[in-house]
């Protein structure tokens, strides 16, 4: 009896992610239930190869590697479950909780599947209980849906933006390229339109709403061609007057010795707004351009308080 | 009619899905997947067909019934496989919603951190594990009454080594995991926030039989107004603040006027402040300390 073309496509999943070592065509052919039927060598390469095309497309990566690790002119195939399946976790019901509701955010936008399926990978039930959701948390998950979209159809988006260097926020008008989080905060990497260079973007640091609007050709094309370009980054060092190991380990930067760290900046305004924040530490600074520029933010303050 | 391409997916998804939700009903099996009663017999009779043995003897194994469905062998297939791109971003970004509009958001970042630990194999998980072992071992003195000895940074980055305090209460505000102890120098309750901690050590001995009420005698009020969207530079700091009249407005006590210094310069140096002459004098003297040992 013939079997399923679901049913060979399982069975070969399951032939290559329990071998220990690379199969050869001829040995998957042999092991692989649904490949006998096959009616020539043509027929099941042609085969072979739709299948591994349907598994790949799906997320599972097949790797190819020599057969004999001294000889690589005979190439096997097998999957490492360590690269193509999710790391062993366990999840408390509280946790499972709050999955769930992440994952009830995007019920009814363009990302309820995807959202659905992670979800169900973390092996949670899910729900889209409407009692989960506060109109409070729904609203604000429109920003990212907006980033998202505008992400997979490289559209462009403006928005108000307060630079780190900044004490207004400018408007911004930009192609996204890629959202990321690093450390405690979700940046953008986009492509701004009056500049012409990739930058990136603190989330939590645009103001005010996000409207979006198609690009043009030239400007998705642009984008695509443009290699991500950012200032070289520079060194500071700052003497201050406590423990250097105890202060980086919250500040960061780096150890030069028991009275100096090193703090890394491509800015100097964003580096001396970032320094006022720790001024209860520093007690000099070597740039003395940089020294300048910290005591006169530093004395600005002084009307403050006057 | 479902699709190889659709089915296959979703078939590798019930798998290790029905490994994590042990003795699912039917019913629930059917809602997970919005399958029907017949399309949900017919994917796990095709999954009990299926694996690397041949000729029979090494093959998923699944018992079910209207009751219950029981994964016997999965043959290898124990854990989900990894998510896309896409998967991981609105996953993660709806945890962060929830830890950005919520009060007690400690478990959603344990969540965040483990979501983490499994889309990004660069995340440094250490200093997690070094933060949930702090907060267990704060935990673990509380309810045993020892003495914890501390290397501790606090908000305005004064340090203090081998500092011996004894926790009285753990607790969470605004996003932050924060502790009040009695400190052994002063003998008074002071709060230090868990993150801020750089080494901890359980003592085995108990510091104090009677704890200290905690005092806020010296404590002052402070109005700050200033311009909306700076709330994006006091995020990390855990503050009550409010959005009037399109204005960032944080009003709240303070206890020293170091920190008050350090949140003002966070902002912009047209911010108004209304505190006491004495409040405001004693700041300003912090500031010209500080342009002073520079100069």
């Amino acid at each position: 009896m013939s079997i399923s073309k679901s049913e060979r496509i399982l069975n070969l999943f399951f032939v290559l992610l329990n071998t220990n070592r690379p199969l050869s065509r001829s040995e998957l052919k042999q092991k692989v239930s649904g490949y006998e039927a096959s009616e020539s060598e043509t027929a099941f390469e042609r085969m072979f190869e739709r299948d591994k095309d349907e598994l790949r497309t799906i997320g599972i990566r097949i790797q190819t590697l020599p057969i004999d690790p001294l000889f690589d002119d005979e190439l096997g195939y097998k999957i490492d479950p360590s690269v193509f399946l999710t790391k062993q976790t366990s999840w408390t019901d509280e946790e499972r909780y709050i999955l769930n509701l992440a994952s009830a955010l995007w019920h009814e936008t363009e990302f309820e599947n995807q959202a659905k399926v992670a979800n169900i990978k973390v092996g949670s039930l899910v729900s889209t209980d409407s009692d989960l959701l506060t109109q409070n948390l729904q609203g604000s998950i429109d920003v990212y849906k907006t980033l998202l979209l505008a992400l997979q159809k490289r559209d462009v988006i403006s928005f108000a933006y307060l630079a780190n260097d900044e004490d207004i926020p400018s408007q911004r008008k930009i192609i996204p390229r890629k959202l990321y989080r690093k450390d405690r905060f979700w940046y953008l990497e986009g492509f701004d339109t009056k500049t012409s260079l990739i930058k990136n973007y603190q989330i939590d640091r645009i103001f005010g709403d996000i409207k979006h609007s198609k690009s043009s050709e030239i400007e998705r094309n642009l984008v695509n061609k443009l290699e991500v370009k950012t200032n070289s980054e520079m060194t500071a060092t700052i003497e201050i007057n406590q423990n250097p190991q105890l202060i980086t380990h919250i500040i960061g930067g780096s150890i030069v010795d028991r009275t100096r760290i090193n703090l890394h900046y491509f800015e100097a305004k964003s580096l001396v707004k970032y320094l006022l924040t720790i001024s209860s530490v520093i007690k000099d600074i070597q740039d003395k351009s940089i020294k300048d520029l910290y005591l006169d933010t530093l004395t600005s303050f002084r009307k403050v308080l006057s | 009619m479902t699709t190889t391409s659709e089915r296959i997916p979703r078939l590798l998804l019930e798998l290790p899905w029905l490994i994590a939700n042990k003795n699912v009903s039917m019913k629930s099996f059917c809602s997970q997947f919005d399958l029907n009663l017949e399309q949900a017999v017919e994917d796990l009779a095709l999954l009990t067909f299926v694996g690397p043995g041949k000729y029979g003897g090494e093959l998923v194994d699944i018992q079910y019934d209207d009751e219950s469905i029981r994964v016997i062998n999965s043959q290898g297939l124990n854990r989900a496989i990894s998510f896309s791109g896409s998967e991981a971003m609105v996953l993660m970004l709806g945890v962060k919603q929830i830890i950005d509009n919520s009060r007690d958001v400690s478990i959603a970042k344990i969540v965040e951190n483990k979501l983490l630990g499994l889309i990004d194999d660069s995340y440094v998980i250490d200093d997690l594990q070094k933060y949930n072992n702090f907060k267990n071992q704060l935990e673990a003195s509380l309810k045993d009454n020892n003495a914890v000895e501390i290397d501790y940074v606090n908000s305005v980055l004064g340090v203090s080594s081998k500092r011996v305090v004894q926790v009285t209460k753990l607790y969470n505000s605004e996003g932050n995991d924060y502790f009040d102890a009695v400190d052994s120098k002063s003998g008074k309750v002071k709060t230090f926030r868990i993150d801020r901690i750089v080494t901890l050590r359980e003592l085995d001995q108990e510091l104090i039989k009677t704890i200290p009420v905690k005092s806020d005698s010296n404590s002052f009020k402070v109005k700050i107004t200033t311009k909306p969207w700076f709330t994006s530079r006091i995020a990390s700091l855990g503050l009550k603040h409010q959005i009037i009249d399109n204005l960032l407005v944080i009003e709240m006590e303070f206890y020293d006027e170091e920190f008050l210094l350090d949140l003002l310069l966070r902002l912009d140096a047209e911010a108004k402040i209304e505190s006491s002459e004495k409040v405001k004098k004693e700041t300003l003297k912090i500031l010209d300390e500080r342009i002073k040992r520079m100069k």
